[in-house]
Formats: C-alpha cells, sequence, structure tokens
C-alpha cells in the first residue's frame, strides 16, 4: 500500500510537470508571429476575410444541452451510478469542450443575460437564454446535475481529479467567497459595458480551442494541475455561475442522496466525497444553548443592513482600482503616464489612440465620466459583498437538527462518488 | 461489495501504461521545451546576413537584380523554415496532449482495478456550536481581510490621470480667462531676446522683428547701404542667428561640421569649430544638405544641430559646453527642424521614420528635460508662442497642428487640418490665431480657446512649400515655391492680393513693422506693404541665390546668401 502510495504520488508529481512544461510550450506556439513579406513590387494584399458565424449548430448544442442534463438526472438520481455520471462527463468534455470549442458555455451566458437587461439594445440570443436558464431550472429540480456531468469547465477538471485530498473546512469557507467577488466584477464590468471578464478569463478555453495568451494556459494548466489533488479548483472556488447554481440546488425540489434507504449512519460516505459536501449528522444534544444562539441570531439580523451598507460605503472608495477593468480608462491612464513621462514608449493600445489623433481630452474627459460610473457600480458591489457575508453569518447562526448523513445541497455537485461507499442498496 | 474489487493484474498494467505514457510526454515536452526557447532567440527578420544584404540593397545603384534575389531567397527560407517548424510544433503539442491524455486514462483505470477501501471518516470537530462559532470567525475574518485589501487598493492605486487634469487645470482656467477678456495678452519674452535674432524667423521663430528700422534701399553692386559682405566657410541651408555683435551660423558637407561666428560689426570671421561624430552620414537631399536646421541661442550658449543628429552646445566664445547624438535621423530628405529654445530649455522637434518626437534638453547641462512621443513626420520647426495662459511650443507635422507645454512637454491640444510633407513653420499674429499651412494640403487659421482651438477658416489656393507664412495682425502672407505672394485676411481668409514674382521662395518672408521682406531663391529681395493693398516698397537683387531667412536687427539685415554673408544697413 505504501509503495503505491508513493507510486502514485510519484506519478503525480511526473504529471504536473508534464503539464507545466506543456503549457509553456503551447504558449509559444499560440504567441509566435512571423510578420507578412515586404513587397516592393506595388502587391496589394488581399483583404482578411472573416466568415459569417454560423448557427448551424445551435440547435444542436440545445438539444444535447437538454439530453445530457436529462440524462445526468436520471444516472445521479434514478441510476446512481458515478461510472455512467462520469462517462456523460467525459461526453460532455469531447462535445461542448474539444468539438464546440467551449463556446456557448453556460458559465458566460450570465454577461450576455445580464448585457440583455443592462442595456434593451442588446438582444440575446434565444439558444445562449437556453444555456443560461436549463441548468438553473434543472438546479431548482435536481440539484447541480449540469455540474456534475454536464459543463466542460466541470469535465476536464473532473477528469484529471485522480488523486483528490479534502482542502480543510476552514479554508474551504473563506475561500468559498472567491466566486461571489468574481460575479459581481463579472457584473459590474458588463454593466459599465468593459467586456467579459468570465470570458476573457477562461481558464479551459485555451485548451479546448488550442491556442490561447500564455499567461492564460500558464494559469489554466496551474488550475488543472492542482485539480489533480484539490477536485474543481475553479468550479468551487471561482466559478461565478456556481453562485447561481448553488442558490437554485438549495430549493432543489429533489436531490441527489447517498444512501437509497434509510441512513444507517455508518459514516462511510464522509471521507468519499472531495468537495466537503456531506453534512453530518447533527444530534438533538449538540446545538449549543437555544437562548444564546437566538441572541446572536438576532443581533446578527439587526447588524445586517450596516454591513451591507458598510459594504456599499468600502466599495465606493474603489472607483480607482475597479475602473481599471475598463479599457478606455486604461487607455487614459497610459495617455496620461507617457504624457507625464512615467510610462516608457507606446503600448499597441496608445499608439493607435495617438495615430487616431483623437484629442487627448476626449478621452481623459470619457474616462472621468466612466471613473465616476465605477464609483457608483462599488457601492453596489461592496454592498452585495455585505449581502453575501452577512446571510453567510447568518446561515451559520441558524441552529439545524439533522439525522442523517446528507448531502449540502448548495455545494454537492452531484458526482456520484459518494453512491458506492453507502453499504445500504436498494 | 463488487465496487471494491481488487484486480492487482490489470491494476499493475494500467499502471505501467502511465508510466510509458508520462515518460512519451516528459519526453516529448523538453524536446518542446528546447524548441521554444530556440524561437525565442530566433529573429530571422533581423538576421545579420540578411541585414546586411538589405543594406547593400540600399545602398547600390543600377542594376541589383541578384541582390533582389539573394534577399528573396534568404527570406524564402526563413519562412520555409518557420512554417515547417510550426507544423512540428504543433504535432508535437498533439502528441503530447495525446500522450497525457492516455497517462490519465491508464491512472483511472488505475483506480477502477485497484480502488481504495471505504474509511469511516474522522470528525473535525466535536460539536456542531463550536464549528459554527469557528465558521462565523472565520467569515468575519474574511470581510475584515476584504476590508484591508479594498483599502489597500483604494489607497495605493494612483492615477496619472488625475495629476495630468490637476495640472491642466491650471492653464485651462487661464485659457477661459482669456477667452472671457476681449484683450488678448501680448506677448511677453524677455527684452534681452526679443531684441536679438535668436532662432530661425526671429524671437518666438513666428517671422516678426522686433526692430522696424531694416533699410529698404541698398546696392550691392556699388556697396551703397552694405556694411560688410564675408565669404561663408562651409555651405548649409541654415539661416542666420544673432545675439549682440555675434552672427552664427553652421555649416557641413561629406567633410565635417562645423559652427561659425562672426563679428555683427565687421563681418570678420571669430571662430569656427568643428563638430566631431562618430555617427555615419546619412543619404540627404541636396535641397536639404547637412546642415539644414538653424542654430539656436539662449544668450549665453549657442546650439547646432546637423542631419547626422549631432547635437552640440558652445559657448558665445566657442568653446564646446556640450555635445551628444540623439540618433542619426532617418527620412527622405534629411535633417530639416531647426532648433529654437525658452532660455532654459532647447527643444529638438524629431520627426523621422525611425522616431517621432519633441525634445527637451536643459540648455546648460545638455540633460534631457522631458520628451514626448508623436505621431507623424516633419520637417517644419517649432515656434514658441505667448498665449494667455503662457508659453506654448507650437509643432506642424504631416497631420497636425500640436500644442505643447515647454515646462513638461505635456500636449496641450493638437488639430488636424496638415497633409503632405510638411515644411513650412507656424506663424502667429500675436492675437490668439495661429496660422498654418502647407502645399497639397491647406491653410488654416486656429483661433485659440480654452481647450482645442478652433479652425476659422481653411484656404487651398496658393500654398507654400518650404518657405513658412508669416502673420500681421490682421493680414496673413504666403510665398510660394513658384514665385507666388498671396495676402489673406486673418479674419475671413479671403485672398486680399496675389503677387506673381519670376522665382520661388525657399526663404521665409519676415514682418518687419508694416513692411513684409521676402527673398526668392535667385537673391531678389521683394519689400512690400504689410497692408490689404499689393504697395511694393522696393526690389533689391543680391546677386546669388538666397535659401536662408534674413534676420533683422536695429536698422540691419544679415542675410545669408549661398556663398556670402551679407550685413546691410549701417
Amino acid at each position: 500500500m505504501i509503495a503505491d502510495f508513493f507510486l502514485l504520488r510519484a506519478f503525480a508529481s511526473l504529471r504536473s510537470i508534464i503539464f507545466l512544461l506543456v503549457f509553456f510550450a503551447v504558449s509559444a506556439q499560440a504567441e509566435f508571429r512571423f510578420p507578412m513579406p515586404e513587397f516592393a513590387s506595388g502587391y496589394q494584399h488581399l483583404p482578411v476575410y472573416t466568415p459569417a458565424p454560423s448557427n448551424a449548430m445551435a440547435g444542436w448544442d440545445i438539444v444535447v444541452l437538454l439530453a445530457a442534463l436529462t440524462l445526468s438526472a436520471i444516472f445521479v438520481l434514478k441510476r446512481r451510478k458515478r461510472r455512467e455520471i462520469f462517462l456523460l462527463t467525459l461526453f460532455s468534455l469531447l462535445y461542448f469542450g474539444f468539438w464546440r470549442n467551449g463556446c456557448i458555455c453556460s458559465v458566460g451566458s450570465i454577461q450576455n443575460v445580464a448585457t440583455g437587461l443592462c442595456n434593451p439594445s442588446f438582444g440575446v440570443p434565444l439558444t445562449v437564454l437556453i444555456f443560461f436558464a436549463a441548468p438553473l431550472i434543472f438546479a431548482l429540480l435536481f440539484g447541480r446535475v449540469f455540474c456534475a456531468a454536464v459543463c466542460p469547465l466541470g469535465a476536464i477538471q473532473e477528469a484529471v481529479a485522480v488523486k483528490p485530498v479534502k482542502v480543510p473546512l476552514a479554508l474551504e469557507k473563506v475561500l468559498s467567497m472567491v466566486p461571489y467577488l468574481y460575479l459581481g466584477l463579472a457584473m459590474l464590468s458588463v454593466a459599465l459595458g468593459s467586456g467579459f471578464i468570465i470570458c476573457r478569463y477562461d481558464p479551459f478555453v485555451g485548451f479546448f480551442r488550442m491556442g490561447a495568451s500564455s499567461s492564460l494556459l500558464i494559469f489554466g494548466g496551474l488550475l488543472l494541475v492542482l485539480g489533480i489533488f484539490v477536485a474543481r479548483p475553479y468550479c468551487r472556488f471561482l466559478c461565478p455561475y456556481g453562485v447561481l447554481l448553488n442558490w437554485a440546488s438549495k430549493l432543489s425540489r429533489r436531490h441527489a442522496a447517498i444512501t437509497p434507504a434509510d441512513c444507517i449512519q455508518c459514516g462511510l460516505c464522509a471521507g468519499s466525497c472531495p468537495y466537503n459536501a456531506i453534512n453530518k449528522p447533527v444530534s438533538a444534544a449538540a446545538p449549543e444553548n437555544r437562548s444564546r444562539g437566538a441572541r446572536r441570531l438576532g443581533l446578527l439580523i439587526l447588524l445586517f443592513p450596516f454591513i451591507v451598507a458598510a459594504g456599499a460605503g468600502l466599495g465606493g472608495l474603489l472607483k480607482e482600482p475597479l475602473s481599471r477593468i475598463h479599457p478606455t480608462v486604461r487607455l487614459a491612464e497610459r495617455i496620461a503616464g507617457e504624457e507625464l513621462g512615467r510610462c516608457e514608449g507606446m503600448t499597441v493600445e496608445s499608439f493607435a489612440f495617438r495615430a487616431s489623433d483623437t484629442p487627448n481630452e476626449k478621452l481623459y474627459a470619457e474616462a472621468v465620466t466612466l471613473k465616476e460610473k465605477f464609483g457608483r457600480g462599488g457601492k453596489w458591489l461592496g454592498a452585495f459583498i455585505g449581502f453575501v457575508i452577512g446571510c453567510k453569518l447568518i446561515a451559520v447562526s441558524v441552529v439545524r437538527k439533522r439525522a442523517d448523513y446528507a448531502p449540502d445541497r448548495g455545494t454537492c455537485f452531484s458526482c456520484g462518488r459518494c453512491f458506492k461507499y453507502c453499504p445500504v442498496k436498494e | 461489495m463488487k465496487e471494491f474489487k481488487q484486480r492487482p493484474v490489470l491494476a499493475l498494467a494500467a499502471q505501467s501504461v502511465a508510466a510509458v505514457a508520462a515518460l512519451f510526454a516528459l519526453i516529448l515536452c523538453i524536446l518542446l521545451m528546447a524548441d521554444f526557447v530556440r524561437i525565442q532567440q530566433m529573429d530571422p527578420l533581423n538576421d545579420p546576413h540578411l541585414l546586411q544584404l538589405r543594406e547593400q540593397l540600399a545602398v547600390s545603384t543600377g542594376d541589383n537584380a541578384a541582390l533582389v534575389e539573394q534577399v528573396r531567397t534568404f527570406d524564402f527560407y526563413a519562412r520555409r523554415a518557420f512554417f515547417s517548424n510550426q507544423e512540428q510544433r504543433r504535432t508535437g503539442g498533439l502528441l503530447l496532449l495525446g500522450g497525457a491524455a492516455v497517462c490519465f486514462i491508464a491512472l483511472k483505470f488505475y483506480r477502477l482495478w485497484k480502488p481504495e477501501l471505504p474509511k469511516i471518516g474522522k470528525a473535525e470537530l466535536a460539536d456542531y456550536g463550536e464549528r459554527n462559532t469557528l465558521f462565523r470567525r472565520l467569515m468575519a475574518g474574511t470581510g475584515i481581510l476584504l476590508i484591508v485589501a479594498a483599502l489597500f487598493l483604494a489607497f495605493t492605486v494612483q492615477s496619472d490621470l488625475a495629476v495630468v487634469l490637476k495640472q491642466s487645470a491650471g492653464p485651462a482656467k487661464a485659457l477661459v480667462a482669456q477667452e472671457a477678456s476681449p484683450e488678448v495678452m501680448p506677448v511677453q519674452v524677455a527684452y534681452e531676446s526679443i531684441s536679438n535674432w535668436p532662432s530661425l524667423r526671429g524671437p518666438g521663430g513666428y517671422g516678426v522683428a522686433h526692430f522696424t528700422n531694416a533699410p529698404v534701399r541698398w546696392d550691392v553692386k556699388t556697396g551703397e547701404g552694405v556694411l560688410w559682405k564675408s565669404e561663408v566657410p562651409v555651405q548649409g541651408f541654415n539661416s542666420p542667428i544673432v545675439w549682440g555683435r555675434r552672427i552664427f551660423m553652421s555649416g557641413a558637407d561629406d567633410e565635417g561640421q562645423e559652427v561659425f561666428c562672426f563679428d555683427a560689426d565687421t563681418g570678420t570671421q571669430l571662430w569656427t569649430k568643428k563638430v566631431e561624430t562618430a555617427a555615419a552620414l546619412p543619404e540627404v537631399s541636396e535641397d536639404t544638405g547637412f546642415a539644414a536646421p538653424t542654430m539656436t541661442t539662449d544668450g549665453q550658449r549657442v546650439f547646432a544641430v546637423f542631419a547626422t543628429g549631432e547635437l552640440a552646445a558652445f559657448d558665445l566664445d566657442g568653446n564646446p559646453v556640450w555635445q551628444k547624438n540623439i540618433g542619426v535621423p532617418k527620412n527622405p530628405y534629411g535633417m530639416g527642424s531647426s532648433l529654437i529654445t525658452d532660455g532654459q530649455r532647447l527643444f529638438v522637434q524629431y520627426d523621422h521614420e525611425n522616431a517621432q518626437m519633441v525634445m527637451a534638453f536643459d540648455c546648460a547641462t545638455g540633460n534631457p528635460a522631458w520628451q514626448t512621443p508623436r505621431m507623424h513626420m516633419s520637417w517644419s520647426s517649432p515656434a514658441l508662442i505667448q498665449t494667455g495662459s503662457g508659453l506654448q511650443l507650437i509643432l506642424n507635422d504631416e497631420q497636425n497642428v500640436t500644442a505643447y507645454d515647454p515646462a513638461d512637454g505635456k500636449q496641450i491640444w493638437t488639430v488636424k487640418c496638415l497633409g503632405g510633407e510638411v515644411a513650412p513653420s507656424p506663424a502667429y499674429n500675436g492675437k490668439g490665431i495661429i496660422f498654418v499651412a502647407n502645399e497639397y494640403a491647406r491653410a488654416s487659421a486656429l483661433k485659440l480657446t480654452a481647450g482645442t482651438p478652433e479652425i476659422l477658416w481653411q484656404y487651398d489656393e496658393y500654398l507654400p512649400e518650404i518657405s513658412s507664412p508669416v502673420a500681421a495682425e490682421n493680414l496673413f502672407f504666403i510665398t510660394t515655391s513658384a514665385g507666388d505672394v498671396v495676402c489673406l485676411d486673418a479674419a475671413t481668409g479671403k485672398a486680399k492680393w496675389k503677387q506673381e514674382f519670376d522665382k520661388g521662395f525657399s526663404s521665409s518672408p519676415v514682418l518687419v513693422g508694416d513692411r513684409v521682406y521676402a527673398i526668392d531663391v535667385a537673391g531678389v529681395v521683394h519689400i512690400f506693404g504689410a497692408a490689404p493693398e499689393y504697395k511694393e516698397i522696393g526690389t533689391i537683387a543680391l546677386g546669388e541665390p538666397v535659401h536662408a531667412t534674413p534676420a533683422f536687427m536695429d536698422g540691419r539685415i544679415y542675410i545669408r546668401g549661398d556663398e556670402n554673408l551679407y550685413c546691410v544697413g549701417k
């Protein structure tokens, strides 16, 4: 056993090295460019041909998505077979990931929908709307079956999770704030026209498309290397769509159960979940002093509006750093830096701007207006984070009784790892 | 339980496959890494051999088909090597991904055939209440961490834009004040500078003389009205500058670069200094030569720049103060922009193919004061104008007229109204209107405002190619390379009059009180009234070609002909 353990460790280390090296090599391939030949004979370069976007596969994508969600729900709730869930995961990785190049993606669709809400002139295609809504509806009905076997981002991480270890629960709780921050930033970015940052920083799309910036490939590679030991790091500690799925899944009508019948409280399943998503029974004797708990809960509910207000106030102070998300503000800062002599040379953007002969004052005025908007947006972001912290504080102060080992409906990915560990069979 | 059935043989097989796949992937990875490092070091377009071939091609004349073919062949091989390599790397990358995939699949099977047996999970915390207390503390700690991070970001992220806007608030307010006031502030430059001729086209470099008592009659043949005449030692198209009793000019040919000083009273050559350079002589056109830029002086030092990019400072007695090379300008004609100074800083307009920028150097030390990037080429020279909000350094280029703050190089405004290869410099009427013109573009009158100047009008008939326009208070004058002189109304841009002469103008006209002096390329000085109707005051031939702009001092005119320097007056 010890020999096996070390052998597995050795493999894991080897894989880690391979991953890192692969990503450096692929990044070189992605960024190296050979300039066009110089012609002195008056040769006219052919215009760049950009084919019109095709929606030919959109209908199929919807069909496959709905079919995969249905199958996933069946595998998780009815058949309870981890192997079948995993095979569907691999199919989703190949189809939604490598075949469809990771787009359309439900995770990124939040931004389209948010843009549509902020800007009525922005049309949200039906396909995108379905990709956004279908996983949420399924989560409301059956839990996170989308995460279980349909999401290509989850699938690629699931494929590399060979030796998952448990993250300390305390660290898990702290890191669980990050997706909320990311979601808030993404919404702010969309609302103020700064672009789709979830897509821009999608760590795995570079692998699906066999090319991306070196920094993004390295980031994705590091996440996959981490994913060998810490299962699904992106899903758990970054995914903004996971926040919505978490909320929906908490309200789910049916959810994956560890045991098909009565739990005998053997505790065998508790060690099987790498996501810390199995809640242990809480006996009647365990809950703390009720009156003390009630006072604390009351105090937290009273403090709640102040936490939200403090978050809003603090967010308002972040006008400067937040505004750098917007390319216009970044360009204005760059031009200003060049004018002050604090930046050497020119970037591609500042060069293009200067070539356009647009007066600096116009750019500066736009940037100042945007900064004011980011000041207001920062308040909303801060209030949202304050709201989340307040809710989490209240949530852990509510005393709940639990008789059996049960999956946490919010964080459980319905991966089915725990099924085989339950000795109770139908 | 069959899920936990151990299959040691199959597990061993899967383990072996995983090991082989991992080794395969690792080897491929090392090879790709080595290739990556090699590619990072590759620079096929700057290969010494290719550069050498290109240099040979650049200097070759006549039939160079063989050389062209060599360059093409070299370029072809470089591209073929690149694309072959790219294909190899792509294949390597795919094999590598395949190897990694096999490794992971084998490991998954290993796990399947040798599953971990279930263990009873150990309780992390004995008490539910204790656990929730810890979670509350953690959440509160996370909140505090976020507050600290937010405060850190809020107070450490600095905005250059805020600094720029703060700085520009002053001049902007001043310009607003200027806008509100009917009286435009008069030009305020030190009297010492005004009463000399410190740069091309006089104080400020926009062609208006301080002294208005220049002679209107003289005769070179008889010597009447000519105080002296001295031979120019080395050819150059730059114009004389004058400080006190000394005249400074430069000259250069393929044998060297020189700065020389004449006694303004006698025409005696006081000193000549060589300006050595390690830079190779660039290709220049005959019309420009190696010493087209006019010198400038701050009253303590004189400054010269040459086509080699050599920038040199001497004191008034010819002792070297500092010297540097600002880079050999690369353009089809050569360095054309003249120097100008505000007394503290020396300004160099460096708009060439290799770089476009305006630079300022400390006059005393030559240390860079600031440098501002620009976008287009130019052969024009800068002008320094006094506005209500302070001095502005005005530069023309192939597209724009742009103003900079001489103190820090910050762009104040820019207006897109020029075109073509611009050599003429800006004119200024001292009443808030800048006037620019260039052949193949248009003439434009720009009214200074609190922000970007407003284009009052544009004119596109008779336009200058080399000589710069000049502005009187209500009239603008253009002299063209075809020999036309046009007078435009400053308010409307309507032509008041047009006069045709036999020869064209390279030298720029100068406003001297109520008269304009313009010298054509044949060396004929045309003196006419700065008035809405054409009125000839004098026409005097020097007897030799003139391309330089004359310098006007108290009762005297210093004219540089192609071979001689003349002092006209008393």
